[in-house]
């Protein structure tokens, strides 16, 4: 293949792709695998917002560890503009749903962390920049436990997007904060998403989180868990609060709810009440 | 009434920082009474002479040894087989322990050995240590150093053994080379783990240097412990236990001094 198709090629292709992806754990004391997640493909355009949903235990989580690098699939593979995915890179940042701050670091200390990894010594400007883009501004002296659990995860957001990845992995971020943080963070999620345009692949357990964020829902079944659905959510952007008791909103829901209510009775179940 | 139960609540929420100075008084008032009561004790005749001193009798006797230079000359020398053998074994037991946490090699080659001399009353190495090293300051801080060594060695370990997994994956997940993920989290990590090892090293160190002084020396609190002890000098043999548990106790509340302020980040 000479240069210029090859280029083609890159163009032509998703950002992200996962082809047949099946991902196991082996635990020391068994001899066999336990299978997560089977048979997954997924093509992810630039810029687009997907978000996984599925019950507890589907490997959602997983996957998105895989497509950081910080998993190897068993079988199938991960590509990133068509190249094989081995180990973590410059171009994904991930979000952790334990916000994994680093309890001895101050704020601006976190938020520099990433850059630091990545290329020696950060700018100030810069990383005052992201604390400013995740209304943290006046809180750069604080330590991780002087803030709520909100403002953390608004650290963990901003030192991810301080590294200017180009793709943004999200894994459950919200997951340990009450209802009405949630919803503010979501919103400001996408106020944020609106200014720095990533490609973010958001794996959560609330359906009417993925609905409210995604361009597209992945809904995954069961363990070992596969993709059962696909749903583009057709909703205008800017997304406001407001949308989430619109009629179309609930029509998202109650298709998301019955396709994860079909898919293992009792976990569905267990997500909707938790 | 809503006004009443705010003033409670207000109440309520500075009454810890005012527990504080009554439990000092408490302690304090405590601690007269004791010492009250041992004098009294022993002027009254109730306690045989030469069994226990009055507190009197002991400071009279601390500040004799203190103005005739005995006390300073040999507290010097304690101090810095003291200094010198927590310093070695901070310098050798700190970098060994958190090399032997992150590598596994390193661990298997000397957790057994660390293990035993963990279990050992290391202090009963006293009399082969003066036959290897003589009854100079040499041995004094080889015994030092083994006391000191070994809870550096096991907490440095820990630490990085101990790690929080969720920091390791995010260094990893920023593309964190093995130094980065040693350097920004192994080892600001091991910090508070390190302290404790420190603290209990300090205990082992003052214990270790008493006593080899006292098995076998010319000079050194060991060796005035021994001779005032053998003398049935307990005035004297009372000051100086005195005064080298308070020297004890302030090294340790130096590092629980420092140990406060990593503290105020590990709370959830």
């Amino acid at each position: 293949m000479d240069q210029r198709s090859e280029l083609a090629e890159v163009e032509r292709s998703p950002h992200v792709e996962l082809r047949d992806v099946r991902i196991a754990y082996k635990k020391p004391s068994e001899s066999r695998y336990a299978i997560v997640a089977d048979d997954v493909g997924l093509r992810i355009q630039q810029g687009e917002f997907v978000t996984i949903v599925g019950p507890s235990g589907c490997g959602k989580t997983s996957l998105l560890l895989a497509i950081d690098g910080l998993l190897r699939p068993i079988r199938g593979e991960i590509l990133i503009r068509g190249r094989p995915v081995t180990r973590p890179g410059r171009d994904r940042a991930m979000v952790f749903q334990e916000f994994a701050l680093l309890p001895w670091r101050t704020v601006f200390g976190n938020v520099a962390f990433g850059m630091e990894l990545q290329g020696g010594r950060p700018s100030p400007e810069r990383v005052e920049r992201y604390i400013n883009l995740v209304g943290l501004n006046g809180f750069e002296r604080h330590h991780p436990h002087q803030l709520s659990g909100g403002m953390r995860q608004r650290v963990g957001l901003a030192r991810a997007l301080a590294v200017n990845p180009e793709i943004l992995l999200m894994d459950e971020p919200f997951g340990a904060l009450d209802a009405q943080t949630r919803e503010v963070m979501a919103g400001e999620l996408l106020r944020i998403w609106q200014v720095e345009r990533k490609t973010v692949v958001f794996v959560t357990h609330d359906i009417d989180e993925a609905i409210f964020l995604a361009d597209r829902v992945i809904v995954m079944s069961a363990a070992p868990g596969r993709v059962i659905a696909e749903i583009h959510v057709a909703l205008p952007r800017p997304r406001r609060p407001e949308q989430r008791a619109s009629p179309e909103f609930a029509e998202y829901r109650s298709c998301l709810h019955r396709l994860l209510f079909q898919e293992g009775r009792g976990e569905a179940d267990r997500e909707k009440a938790g | 009434m809503s006004l009443v139960d705010g003033a409670r609540y207000r109440l309520a929420a500075r009454a810890p920082v005012r527990q504080r100075s009554p439990a000092a008084t408490t302690a304090l008032m405590a601690m007269v009474v004791l010492l009250a009561a041992w004098q009294l004790a022993a002027r009254w005749g109730l306690v045989k002479h030469g069994y226990l001193p009055a507190p009197s009798a002991v400071a009279v006797a601390g500040v004799a040894m203190a103005r005739d230079g005995e006390l300073w000359q040999n507290a010097q020398i304690s101090l810095l087989e003291f200094a010198m053998g927590l310093a070695l074994s901070i310098g050798v037991g700190i970098p060994l322990g958190l090399l032997m946490g992150w590598f596994r090699t390193v661990r298997e080659l000397f957790e057994p050995l660390v293990m035993v001399l963990n279990a050992m009353p290391r202090i009963a190495l006293i009399p082969m240590i003066v036959v290897w090293l003589g009854i100079g300051s040499i041995s004094k801080i080889a015994v030092v150093f083994i006391g000191g060594v070994i809870p550096l060695i096991v907490n440095g370990m820990a630490g990085v053994r101990d790690a929080d997994g969720s920091l390791v994956r995010l260094a990893r997940s920023f593309c964190a080379s093995d130094l980065q993920l040693f350097l920004k989290i192994l080892l600001p990590g091991s910090v508070p783990s390190l302290l404790a090892g420190l603290r209990l090293a300090i205990g082992h160190a003052v214990i270790g240097v008493v006593l080899a002084e006292m098995y076998a020396s010319v000079r050194g609190m060991g060796y005035l412990l021994q001779s005032y002890g053998t003398n049935y000098e307990a005035a004297q043999l009372f000051f100086l236990v005195i005064v080298v548990s308070a020297a004890g106790y302030l090294a340790t509340a130096c590092v629980q001094l420092v140990e406060s302020r990593f503290q105020s980040w590990r709370q959830p």
